[in-house]
């Protein structure tokens, strides 16, 4: 008896190899980004394999969103470390 | 997807075709999925769920309601094939059976098995045909049991309406100084 539902990780090579002809159209430096976003969304495949949604894709996407968010705060952070230098 | 006209009519309708149809079995279960219940045997182990989320998702922004509408069975030998047949009630629930022989065609079953199984089977789609439209997709068998085409010769013969799918070839791309072979 085999596995009833690919693995998470399957799924995520199967909806990043969706996007192959996309990347191929990108400029180098676009598909260098593009890579990146993925593999900021393959750190949280356990949480998605644990989410179990029935459209994964989605918790990919929340996942980079989430890691884009994360870069946002820690910017964010120094950014005010800097301006509190320059204030002091 | 064209030819299977909706609604589907009460009767049993076989469809032939590499891969026993699998990715046209899975878009016509999202479809059926929007307009209410229906029931998928799968014969196969071929029912994925991500593509028939993606297809749902096209047709309605229910995802959770549509996919709840499909009571999912799987069978992994063929006498579970024809124990799911008896047990499935005829309440008028469309059904889909996807890749009904690929048990059947199992190296450890015998041709004359796999014949009486298959033969205790029919009757059955037959019996829920009358009052629900069923589906069965199913593919030729590999050379290695070239034999058990038989099987899917009967199940043809069986159905009110039988289709063979064929895979079309990639068109040749036209040579730009003419003929380059």
């Amino acid at each position: 008896m085999g596995r009833t539902l690919p693995s998470i990780t399957q799924a995520f090579i199967q909806e990043q190899a969706a996007f192959s002809r996309f990347r191929r159209a990108l400029r180098r430096e676009d598909q260098l980004a593009l890579d990146d976003l993925f593999a900021s969304a393959r750190r949280h495949l356990s949480a998605a394999a644990y989410a179990a949604h029935a459209l994964p894709m989605e918790t990919f996407l929340l996942s980079m969103l989430l890691e884009q968010h994360k870069e946002i705060l820690r910017l964010r952070q120094k950014v005010d470390e800097l301006i509190g230098d320059l204030d002091a | 997807m064209d030819a299977l006209t909706f609604p589907l009519s009460k009767r049993l309708m076989v469809l032939t075709a590499p891969h026993a149809a699998g990715g046209l079995m899975l878009e016509l279960a999202a479809r059926l999925s929007g307009a209410g219940e229906l029931r998928v045997l799968d014969g196969g182990n071929r029912f994925n769920v991500y593509p028939v989320a993606r297809a749902v998702r096209r047709f309605t922004p229910d995802l959770t309601g549509a996919l709840a509408h499909i009571r999912l069975s799987r069978a992994f030998t063929c006498y579970q094939v024809l124990e799911l047949l008896q047990e499935t009630p005829a309440d008028g629930l469309p059904i889909l059976v996807i890749d009904l022989l690929a048990t059947f065609y199992d190296d450890n079953v015998r041709l004359a098995e796999s014949r009486r199984l298959l033969d205790a089977c029919i009757p059955h789609l037959h019996r829920l045909s009358r009052f629900a439209p069923v589906v069965v997709s199913i593919k030729l068998p590999a050379p290695l049991c070239a034999d058990k085409v038989v099987l899917a010769e009967a199940l043809q013969s069986a159905g009110g309406s039988a289709w063979q799918l064929e895979a079309l070839s990639a068109p040749k791309t036209p040579a730009l100084w003419g003929e380059e072979d």
